[in-house]
């Protein structure tokens, strides 16, 4: 367990998840609105990413309504060569990672909870000032 | 090692045939690991050894100016030769045949021609 | 019922001799699974390192849809290597090499963290290597990387951290031609985030393979390694590099200087005392 204190920015909170969980290797934080907030990124486009989170978390939502399995924790799509995986932050953000082949799904989702409530108060305290 | 002989094993023993081989071992040009050996062990040569000294030969070359991969290097004393054969491979990491051949028993020219040909078709 | 083991060294040892079939997890950062086959190691699967089958379609040995395909016609995976062959889609030694180097290889990064506990269950199908790796090999083998690495470079755990990026001015890209074309992959995939284990999982390359080239092209001041720093801007509490100097987050990495010899020298690095998230060479236990 890090007993570092957490990273202040959000750029911080976004690479030190880079750095507690094997496999992740670029994240973007987005608005419902589909816009760019902050990102972590190397090879993909922030903008791009965050106009389809919004759009990729919205019809997850609506399938697990329509599945009728409860309320949607995440959306994990998993690919040829790696993950994408989108999860809500708060009411109004949303955070897109792209993981590698060898991603660490299960420390990740042991993770990013607290990643989720780190984003969340950052984000509130940017709208308090 | 199991009761079954693998396709690898098979093709390294097979090489024992080959004029003059006493050892062989297939050997990972990186790691140094070796995959399976046949005869002589001690012939063969050990793993990490084989692969400190092929990327030694190969780097020096490199540097001198030398053109395109290194196939092979004969290492001769009294009594032996020792061989190493880069094996050919479709993809991954280099491999290196190594193989010890009795001076005495062969002549060495065909040895190396028979041998070489065969170490292309370890992985076959 | 598996006898209470020490460590998972001694665990695989007692599991040996009993034949065991099945399972092994272990608990750590990172875990992993031991597929057991009559005692021997078939496949391990861990987030450090690529699986032989994540290695086969990354490097493009088997293509995506013929992998699928196989996958779809023999399920069980444990059957799916001799499928492979049959289908002409990879010579049997050929896979034979490929399953061995990733069982020692994900073996290798299991050992790079501390580990945690384990539990036993039933046989999982996986893509093995027959007839499996030897528990005593695969220990033995794993300390000598240990032992090598701390010798050529200094912890391995640290290793596994550092996030290499290319030496600015290392020579136009053509007078790399003399390079071997693993070394030039490995270069084009060192970009200052990705740590060895990334470029493992970009390149389809074992890890163990990969550290051993970042330190011939450090060693030959073609990349550097870059200090451990948050973007945040808080300094590394681990200086990587010979020279001493607090580490700012600057952008940019600073050029090492070259050193004034070529020779390979074994380098050693300061203590590199790191709190936390040091996880240091704590062998009780580990492999």
């Amino acid at each position: 367990m890090t007993e570092i204190p957490p990273p202040d920015s959000l750029t911080g909170i976004l690479a030190s998840l880079r750095e507690r969980v094997m496999g992740v290797s670029e994240s973007v934080l987005s608005t419902v609105d589909g816009l760019l907030v902050v990102a972590d990124t190397d090879t993909v486009h922030p903008e791009s990413v965050a106009a389809l989170a919004a759009a990729t978390l919205g019809v997850g939502r609506r399938m697990a309504e329509t599945a009728g399995v409860g309320a949607l924790r995440e959306v994990v799509a998993r690919c040829g060569s790696g993950h994408v995986i989108v999860v809500a932050v708060g009411d109004r953000a949303l955070l897109t990672v792209k993981g590698d082949d060898g991603l660490d799904l299960a420390a990740f989702q042991r993770e990013s909870p607290a990643t989720v409530e780190q984003l969340t108060k950052a984000l509130a305290s940017d709208v308090a000032h | 090692m199991g009761e079954m002989t693998t396709a690898l094993q098979a093709s390294l023993d097979r090489l024992l045939d080959s004029p003059g081989v006493t050892g062989v071992a297939l050997v990972d040009a990186v790691t140094g690991l070796t995959y399976a050996t046949a005869g002589d062990i001690a012939e063969a040569g050990d793993g990490p050894e084989v692969s400190e000294f092929a990327t030694l030969i190969a780097e020096r070359l490199g540097a001198a100016g030398a053109d395109g991969e290194l196939e092979s290097v004969v290492t001769t004393t009294t009594k032996r030769h020792h061989v190493l054969f880069s094996v050919a491979r479709p993809g991954g990491d280099p491999l290196i045949l190594a193989a010890g051949l009795d001076r005495d028993r062969v002549n060495m020219a065909l040895a190396l021609r028979s041998l070489g040909d065969r170490a292309s078709e370890v992985l076959a | 019922m598996a006898p209470t083991a020490r460590n998972v060294p001694a665990l695989l040892q007692g599991l040996r001799a009993e034949g065991f079939s099945g399972t092994v997890r272990v608990s750590g950062l990172p875990g992993g699974a031991i597929h057991l086959r009559n005692g021997l190691v078939g496949a391990i699967e861990t987030p450090g390192a690529p699986t032989a089958t994540s290695a086969l379609l990354t490097s493009g040995r088997i293509g995506d849809e013929d992998w699928l395909a196989a996958c779809a016609a023999e399920p069980d995976a444990d059957r799916l290597a001799g499928h492979l062959v049959a289908e002409g889609l990879i010579g049997a030694a050929e896979l034979e090499v490929v399953c061995t180097a990733a069982v020692f290889d994900a073996a290798f990064a299991m050992a790079l963290s501390p580990p945690g506990s384990w539990e036993l269950s039933d046989r999982e199908p996986a893509l093995v290597a027959e007839p499996g790796v030897e528990p005593r090999q695969l220990t033995e083998e794993t300390s000598r990387r240990m032992t090598l690495l701390s010798r050529l470079w200094g912890p391995p755990g640290e290793l596994t951290r550092v996030r290499p990026a290319p030496v600015a001015g290392a020579g136009p890209r053509g007078s790399d031609g003399w390079l071997a074309r693993r070394h030039r992959d490995v270069l084009d995939s060192v970009n200052g985030r990705r740590t060895p284990r990334d470029i493992a999982f970009a390149l389809g390359r074992g890890l163990y393979a990969v550290m051993l080239d970042l330190i011939r092209m450090e060693a030959l001041h073609l990349v550097q390694w870059e200090t451990r720093t948050t973007a945040d801007g808080r300094p590394s509490t681990a200086p990587r590099v010979p020279q001493a100097g607090a580490t700012t987050a600057a952008p940019a990495p600073t050029p090492v200087p070259a050193a004034p010899d070529a020779a390979p020298l074994p380098k050693r690095r300061p203590g590199g005392v790191s709190p936390a998230q040091d996880v240091g060479q704590q062998k009780k236990g580990g492999w």
